[in-house]
């Protein structure tokens, strides 16, 4: 090897291992994890929970406050209903996972619910 | 001092000097090197499950088509749920298909888009479904729901 050519690489070598170092902290940092809310428990929809008898308060018992509140007027339905929601999501930079949950009130009994989930069980 | 950019290198690289040739290497690799550090920390692309098959949807028959039928027209859910919808009615099961696509580039912005359907089934029986999505050539969220009395009535969906 030439005497200009050793140069060459010791000039360069210190910013070849900075760039490597920095690539190799911003690979190890991308793998972030995310997580959003409070996991929300199905079950206690049909276990703890009684249709046309349950309360707001038992719901917030149960279930914990909504993450948010609405109303809803689906083609199957015959008058408007106050609609809870709750959210979880889990994951990371490989894989996505989440909760919705919907609670329907009549007024301040509890009326009926849809989930749909991915996360694991 | 004799660096890579010296007028001594230069004038080595221009006289076709073995040391100019490993000198441009070398620079080339750093150059890389920058872009592929740029590329990681400018641009992250994220996608999560498989965008379901809409167009499928048609081929299912409210109250006929059975939950092998939907298997096989729309695949495996990414996941499960269950609807009452009130005291009226009996839970249902959920067959939920979802897809999500986030595209992050420092220069350009953030580009999030998901799909979620939604199919009812209850007892072994296709129902209807349910589906939005703000990804591909729907340029603006949209929303579909139908319903078997929807079916019957012969809207579309």
């Amino acid at each position: 090897m030439s005497r200009g050519a050793a140069h060459c690489r010791s000039d360069t070598k210190p910013w070849t291992a900075a760039l490597v170092l920095l690539a190799w902290v911003l690979c190890a940092s991308c793998n972030v994890h995310v997580r959003v809310g409070q996991r929300p428990n199905p079950d206690v929809l049909e276990t703890s929970l009684r249709i046309g008898e349950s309360t707001h308060d038992d719901v917030r018992a149960a279930l914990g406050n909504p993450d948010g509140t609405g109303r809803e007027m689906l083609p199957i339905g015959d008058k408007p209903r106050e609609v809870w929601s709750y959210y979880y999501e889990e994951g990371d930079l490989h894989d996505d996972r989440r909760i919705f949950l919907f609670v329907f009130f009549d007024q301040d009994r509890y009326d009926g619910y849809m989930w749909f989930s991915s996360l694991p069980q | 001092m004799d660096s890579c950019g010296s007028p001594t290198r230069v004038r080595a690289r221009h006289n076709g000097d073995g040391r100019g040739r490993a000198c441009a290497w070398e620079r080339l690799a750093l150059v890389l090197g920058t872009l592929a550090v740029t590329a990681l920390t400018g641009c992250i692309s994220i996608r999560y499950g498989t965008p379901p098959h809409l167009d499928h949807l048609a081929s299912l028959r409210p109250g006929v088509s059975t939950s092998t039928d939907v298997l096989l027209a729309l695949g495996e859910p990414r996941g499960r749920g269950v609807a009452r919808f009130s005291s009226k009615y009996a839970p249902r099961d959920i067959w939920f298909y979802e897809y999500a696509k986030a595209t992050s580039t420092v220069f350009i912005g953030s580009d999030i888009g998901l799909t979620i359907l939604l199919v009812f089934v209850e007892a072994d029986r296709y129902e209807g479904y349910l589906w939005f999505s703000s990804i591909g050539s729907v340029t603006r969220t949209s929303a579909s729901f139908w319903t078997p009395s929807a079916a019957r009535s012969g809207e579309q969906p």
